[in-house]
């Protein structure tokens, strides 16, 4: 591949990595919430305590991860 | 069983609407009822791209406040008369249509057709969900170029919670002197890029603006007609066999062309 074609590959596959690894950001919040009112269901959680996060690597595979604490765990027949 | 297809983009200018009227002529001109139905309201083209413009008397919007029936509104078109188009309305920027008024018209056609094409707006608002949600399979168009690959990318993102059946992409306005030459991006280079398969590659060809213009499809000569010919190929039998746009500019008489581009 030529010099200033490979630049310009080059170019191109950071600006959609970029986007990929900015795209989260607006994510975050929705995905939170989501996941807290599934899990209020089973704990009760410490909403202070949790956290998520969602990174895009330079491979563009996302790896997400989320951390919470919780007082207790509520019994399946608690309903 | 009737396929429904949007053609879809994300960056305007890029050849959705000439795709949508030229991959629908030709499955027409191989038998095939198709339909096209016009999303971009407010911002129309698709009559004038298929020449008619003048023959059209009811739109969608028409048929959305029940001034006609959904077939009255259906215009047949001039050369094929097994290809139809439903028409959108210039005059309107309606951004309160429901979906589901749109989902149910769409699916009242489809009894009838083998085929409908969407044409779908540029951008990524209303009209354009409105578009995506009427569909099951999507095409998206690109150009071989950063901008236009990038909305492609961010399409493609946005049309995985549609979860369609199908999604491939149609590399529009690719030049084979520029390919070979390492100064335009090849299609494996969008199709790395993009990680979606490609199953079209359209030729830039400088005498396809006049003949668009004068509707009833690209000239059969032109390399264009070779290429939507292979796409519609796809279409009708699953076959992928894309158009390679470099052939002619390889090996010696091909260098010659190259050269020789440069003067026209």
């Amino acid at each position: 591949m030529g010099k200033e074609k490979m630049v310009y590959v080059e170019r191109l596959n950071k600006i959609l990595l970029k986007d990929k690894q900015n795209f989260p950001n607006k994510l975050i919040s929705v995905v939170k919430s989501d996941i807290e009112n599934v899990l209020n269901n089973y704990f009760e959680l410490n909403l202070n305590s949790s956290e998520l996060k969602i990174i895009v690597g330079e491979d563009g595979l996302i790896q997400i991860s989320y951390n919470s604490k919780a007082r207790n765990i509520i019994p399946l027949n608690a309903v | 069983m009737c396929r429904t297809i949007v053609v879809t983009s994300g960056k305007g200018g890029v050849g959705k609407t000439t795709i949508c009227a030229n991959l629908g002529i030709i499955l027409a001109s191989k038998n095939k009822n198709v339909l096209l139905v016009d999303f971009d309201f407010g911002l129309n083209n698709l009559d004038v791209v298929m020449g008619v413009e003048n023959h059209i008397t009811y739109d969608i919007f028409d048929v959305i406040d029940g001034n006609c029936t959904i077939k009255q509104a259906l215009v047949q078109d001039i050369i094929y008369p097994k290809l139809f188009m439903l028409p959108s309305s210039h005059l309107i920027e309606n951004n309160n249509i429901d979906v589901e008024i749109l989902k149910n018209m769409i699916n009242e056609l489809k009894y009838m057709f083998d085929y409908i094409l969407i044409d779908c707006p540029a951008g990524i608002d209303n009209n354009f969900k409105r578009a995506i949600s009427c569909a099951d399979e999507a095409i998206i168009v690109t150009t071989p170029h950063i901008s236009a690959i990038r909305d492609a990318d961010k399409v493609l993102s946005l049309l995985l919670k549609y979860k369609l059946n199908n999604v491939c992409l149609i590399l529009n306005k690719v030049r084979g002197d520029l390919i070979v030459k390492e100064k335009m991006l090849s299609v494996k280079d969008v199709e790395d890029a993009l990680k979606l398969k490609v199953v079209g590659v359209i030729p830039e060809e400088d005498f396809v603006n006049f003949s668009l213009l004068s509707g009833g499809g690209v000239d059969s000569k032109s390399d264009c007609y070779k290429s939507f010919s292979l796409i519609s190929e796809y279409y009708l039998l699953g076959k992928r066999d894309i158009f390679d746009p470099t052939v002619k500019y390889k090996g010696v008489l091909g260098k010659l062309k190259i050269n020789l581009r440069k003067f026209v």
